[in-house]
């Protein structure tokens, strides 16, 4: 791999747009990120923000960088506040990607871990994937009809407590990215069905680089790995039983 | 090797008085810029045995800064030498090892070890355990500090340069002892104990306590490098906070011979190289001017 795989530097926004709690905005794209893959994200900092950049996915590379992101805390609520034109420090692309499959795909995600499956449902456009999103209050509903209306992909809302019902009738072959109770639950059910799969792992992240050691999520094998040697992991492999739930704050 | 900023610390010639803090930076930075490109390399601290580390969460940002408790997962210094040093030693800059261990002949031990390599220096990181005294760090007891660097400085043939603790309150006590019994250079210092709690009072980190870095640490740094620059005649090198070249400055200003750039790495991972690209340019219009 090249010395300059991965971009560091600054990148105006092009656009920018905040509804119902969930900021979409489009960045220039440095030649690095185009064709970055569903999975593959990038560490974005606004100088307003706290000390350490935040890691979100990269949607989509039509037009720039597409990025969606809830807002739940400082780092996302400095990125949003940005204005177009203002710059934001990026390093990326980093991470791996979800496996590219001709099977139809069951992808699983909620609002809080939402990048990388929309990627992954933008990158494919097939009618014969399902792209579940769960939701348990109105509010969730609304963000997530929005994001999917931007990213003009179409979805199946379901709750939390219907997550295992709604996955019988869908394709075989899982990606997932959402909280860890939810995680769980799709896990044991693949298990039991035999169902393939993969899952995007989140984490508190620093450097995005393997150096630090921070962004480590335990595996049901024993030993822990750094999410960013994924962020895509087989869907067996982690353990979702410490319930992390961590999100880009 | 020479330049406008060229010089020797404790041992090791370096192209810029600026070199990377040990944990902040990776072989997977070589992916965003050549590592051959920095004054020295200086890999995540090693154990001597294999160890994972402690559990998530790890890391908080706190304070303006940052709060980590990684707990120093390693691969051993066996794997370390035979698998991962060459790595390092093939980009070219020198190779500052870091180690740590819970006991002097442990040390000795890897020092012995890495002595036979091409390692230019290895960093003594104090701030563990000892387990023969309590668990106390080595770094906060001048008698261990004099106990590991002593028993190093009989099986080393490359410089020792020890790694002190700003949670020491006389940070001219193990200074001296580390001068006294053999270290070639000492780095003031490394990250200040802490305790991260949310909103409802409870701990953030898995293991509770964590080390903060970042820009609160730097006026706590400053004091350290005066301290122990003013007590020991060896090279001082400072660490902690240090994001810009009027930092750098002001750090060298203060006593310190080098300055180390962790958590300014960890929020982006250029910022070292951007730093020695600006203090270069300076320092050679400065020269055409002359």
């Amino acid at each position: 791999m090249s010395a300059s795989a991965v971009f560091d530097g600054r990148v105006r926004i092009l656009s920018s747009d905040t509804v119902n709690g969930v900021c979409v905005f489009r960045l220039e794209a440095p030649p690095q990120c185009i064709g970055a893959g569903p999975g593959q994200y990038v560490l974005l900092r606004h100088d307003s923000g706290p000390f350490l950049p935040r890691p979100l996915s990269i949607v989509s590379d039509e037009g720039g960088l597409l990025i969606a992101a809830n807002l739940w805390g400082a780092g996302t609520s400095a990125i949003a506040s940005a204005s177009v034109g203002d710059t934001l420090n990026l390093t990326g692309p980093l991470g791996n990607t979800f496996s590219d499959t001709q099977e139809p795909l069951t992808m699983v995600t909620d609002l809080s871990h939402v990048g990388g499956v929309l990627a992954l449902a933008v990158a494919r456009r097939r009618p014969d994937d399902v792209l579940m999103m769960v939701a348990d209050s109105a509010s969730e509903r609304r963000s997530l009809d929005r994001l999917c209306a931007v990213a003009d992909v179409c979805h199946r809302l379901v709750s939390s407590n219907e997550v295992e019902n709604a996955l019988a009738d869908c394709p075989a072959r899982l990606a997932i990215s959402v909280k860890d109770s939810v995680a769980l639950k799709v896990q044991r059910f693949a298990a039991a069905h035999g169902r393939p799969g993969e899952a995007l792992l989140h984490a508190m992240m620093a450097c995005g680089l393997g150096a630090c050691h921070a962004c480590v999520h335990p595996m049901r094998g024993g030993t822990p790995v750094l999410v960013c040697d994924g962020p895509v992991f087989d869907l067996q492999a982690p353990d979702f039983t410490h319930n992390h739930n961590w999100v880009a704050a | 090797m020479s330049g406008p900023l060229t010089v020797t610390v404790g041992g090791v010639s370096l192209r810029a008085p600026v070199l990377p803090a040990s944990g902040t930076l990776g072989l997977g930075h070589n992916r965003v810029f050549d590592l051959g490109l920095l004054p020295a390399l200086v890999p995540k601290t090693v154990m001597p045995t294999a160890r994972e580390g402690h559990p998530a969460p790890r890391l908080v940002e706190a304070a303006g800064g940052i709060v980590n408790a990684i707990g120093i997962p390693s691969g051993g210094i066996t794997t370390f030498i035979a698998q991962d040093l060459p790595r390092w030693t093939a980009f070219g800059p020198p190779v500052i090892v870091s180690v740590s261990a819970g006991t002097p002949d442990e040390f000795a031990a890897m020092v012995e070890a890495l002595s036979a390599t091409e390692v230019a220096a290895v960093e003594l990181n104090l701030s563990c355990p000892n387990l023969e005294e309590g668990g106390k760090a080595f770094a906060l007891d001048p008698h261990a500090v004099a106990s590991a660097v002593g028993a190093c400085s009989k099986v080393a043939t490359v410089p020792l340069w020890a790694k002190l603790t700003p949670n020491a309150q006389e940070p001219a006590e193990p200074a001296r002892a580390a001068a006294d019994t053999g270290a070639a250079a000492l780095i003031a210092g490394n990250t200040l104990l802490a305790f991260p709690r949310d909103a409802a009072g409870a701990p953030v980190l898995a293991n509770r306590t964590g080390g903060l870095s970042g820009p609160p640490l730097y006026p706590v740094a400053l004091r350290h490098v005066d301290e122990i620059a003013r007590a020991t005649p060896l090279p001082v090198i400072g660490c902690g906070g240090v994001r810009t070249l009027g930092n750098v400055k002001a750090m060298m200003a203060a006593g310190a011979s080098a300055v180390s750039v962790g958590s300014a790495t960890l929020q982006r991972p250029t910022a070292m190289i951007d730093l020695i690209a600006q203090w270069e340019a300076e320092a050679m219009t400065r020269a055409a001017a002359e």
